[in-house]
């Protein structure tokens, strides 16, 4: 933790110019690319939520990492959005909107991808500290409010100083720390649980195995079923090709190809941020069922104490299995994820606020200016993830809050990006009125469900709306294009009119 | 069920070696590449100095 301070004040060094502070002077080669694209998406949120999925739904929650991986594999064979994307030289996804539409069309798309990633980064702290709690057994609620600041802070200061070059190569460290820590505790969980335990859930415990049935026969949890399979191929689609922290990376490489070439390794770290703690998640459900009075206990537990829930079953199966020596290093592997995916959605949302909302609306900026205007918006939005992290109370699982409060952004990019690359015909009005249709993916969110079903004759759920938001923000994009068209072609790089 | 489970187990084994080899991918090579890349941000860095005009200019 020491040597990111000391990397946050050694980075600045490097930081020459306002695209070596966003996105690493475009200069990426294909390892350290690589490392930050691991390094980022598999957080210690995503532990958690695919951990609680192998947990309720065993073997069948893994159909989410082998559609996700398959995804990033033909986005890596065939480039689709992400060569052009890297071609036009951008610093943020919004900045293509202008190319291709207009500057209202920026910030309006800029707002909505801020709003959606702020709350979709908004329980990873409270992730975080459920995982530090499980695992260490540390009870006191303050102590752990302020570890979790303070490992905040540590981010936040070295994200501050040194920008996108600080955050890969804190990445890089990360990656190696929690890359080497996630095999051995998946070996570990392997040893503890053994054939003849992984065996039992198929003789004795009615485990969940075929994801296109929707009924869980564990009863342990919901389950899948064709629609919701539907639902996260579009989120997950979407979320490989257009998640802005990703996007970041796109563009940060060196090239085109290489970003191309990115894409195509990174389908084996998408499959093992998945995959990996599913396992883990698979070993808990086993461990627990081999053990009904701690299993009973447990449950008690989940229902009489609002802070503990489904997400702690793993580390609390890892605190009983892993050797104490082993565990120092699992910690701090699952420490190095929490810190390398928060640096990298900060100065993402920070970039964008700066890039396509204030620049836009207070006028022409020096990069000096923008640099510490991305600066202050990092402390902000750090600041307001502490106050959420601690107010909110999730709903539903993890994942169903992660995947709808990130369908409000993707829905409306989905449409405004790929019809901007591929369609000549998508207009101004078209993208903003996909981008603002994307809104209506708020309603998916738990309370709102409640409301809904109280006015509706029939009874809709979160999958039901989410997949809605998609199929109307790109409905409504295609009718917008075509009836109000624009009345000049942009000057564009990248999009269908020039390609 | 249990032709479910050993290609989930299967698949689950592939996933873990690949990841592996993926760790020993990166390992290899990244500290030439993060030198290349700092040398290059480097080269950013003294533009920058010799021009410190271009970071006040404002831009649209």
């Amino acid at each position: 933790m020491l040597s990111s301070v000391v990397i946050g004040l050694w980075a600045n060094r490097y930081v020459g110019n306002l695209s070596d502070y966003l996105v690493a002077g475009r200069k990426l080669r294909l390892r350290l690319a690589l490392a930050t694209m691991t390094g980022t998406e598999l957080g210690l949120v995503t532990v958690m939520y695919m951990a609680e999925l192998g947990f309720m739904q065993q073997f069948a929650s893994l159909y989410l990492a082998f559609l996700e991986a398959g995804t990033v594999l033909i986005i890596g064979l065939t480039g689709f959005v992400v060569y052009r994307l890297r071609e036009s030289a951008i610093m943020t996804i919004p900045e293509y909107y202008e190319k291709r539409y207009s500057s209202r069309v920026r910030v309006v798309g800029a707002i909505v991808m801020v709003v959606s990633g702020v709350l979709n980064m908004g329980l990873f702290l409270k992730a975080g500290s459920q995982f530090l709690t499980a695992i260490s057994g540390l009870q006191d609620e303050m102590s752990l409010k302020l570890i979790m600041t303070g490992l905040l802070l540590l981010v936040l200061f070295y994200t501050v100083l040194g920008g996108m070059v600080s955050v890969v190569i804190t990445d890089l460290i990360q990656f190696l720390i929690l890359g080497t820590g996630m095999v051995i505790v998946t070996g570990v969980v392997f040893w503890s649980i053994g054939w003849d335990g992984l065996s039992s859930i198929v003789t004795e415990q009615n485990g969940y195995f075929n994801p296109f049935e929707s009924d869980n026969p564990s009863g342990k949890g919901p389950g899948i079923g064709w629609l919701q399979i539907i639902q996260m191929t579009v989120v997950i689609g979407s979320a490989a090709m257009l998640w802005p922290t990703s996007a970041a990376r796109t563009l940060s490489c060196q090239s085109a190809a290489v970003a191309q070439k990115l894409y195509s390794l990174s389908s084996i770290s998408f499959l093992a941020r998945r995959a990996l703690p599913v396992f883990w998640g698979i070993g808990t459900f086993a461990f627990f069922v081999s053990q009904p009075e701690l299993f009973a206990e447990f449950e008690q537990a989940v229902e009489s104490n609002p802070s503990i829930t489904s997400l702690s079953a793993m580390p609390l199966f890892l605190g009983k299995v892993v050797p104490t020596g082993l565990l120092g290093l699992v910690t701090a592997g699952m420490i190095a994820a929490f810190m390398s995916t928060h640096d990298s959605y900060l100065l993402c949302w920070s970039g964008v606020i700066t890039q396509d909302i204030v620049a836009p609306l207070a006028g022409p900026m020096s990069q000096r200016s923008r640099i510490l205007v991305t600066r202050i918006s990092i402390f902000v939005i750090g600041v307001m993830l502490l106050i959420w992290g601690l107010w909110y109370e999730v709903s539903s699982d993890l994942w169903g809050y992660l995947a709808v409060t990130g369908a409000v952004y993707l829905s409306g990019a989905i449409p405004t990006v790929v019809g901007g690359l591929y369609w000549k015909r998508g207009s101004q009005a078209g993208a903003l009125a996909a981008i603002l249709s994307g809104l209506l993916g708020l309603s998916a969110m738990g309370p709102c469900v409640e409301v809904i079903n109280q006015w509706l004759p029939m009874e809709v759920n979160g999958t039901h709306l989410t997949l809605l938001t998609f199929v109307f923000s790109s409905a409504v994009y295609v009718v917008g294009s075509l009836l109000f068209p624009d009345q000049s072609q942009p000057e564009t790089v990248g999009s269908a009119a020039l390609t | 069920m249990y032709v479910w489970m050993t290609i989930w187990t299967i698949l689950l084994l592939t996933s873990a070696l690949a990841f592996l080899v993926v760790l020993v991918y990166v390992s290899t090579g990244v500290k030439a590449e993060l030198q290349e890349t700092l040398n290059d941000l480097k080269g950013d860095v003294d533009e920058s100095r010799n021009h410190e005009e271009i970071l006040n200019r404002p831009i649209e």
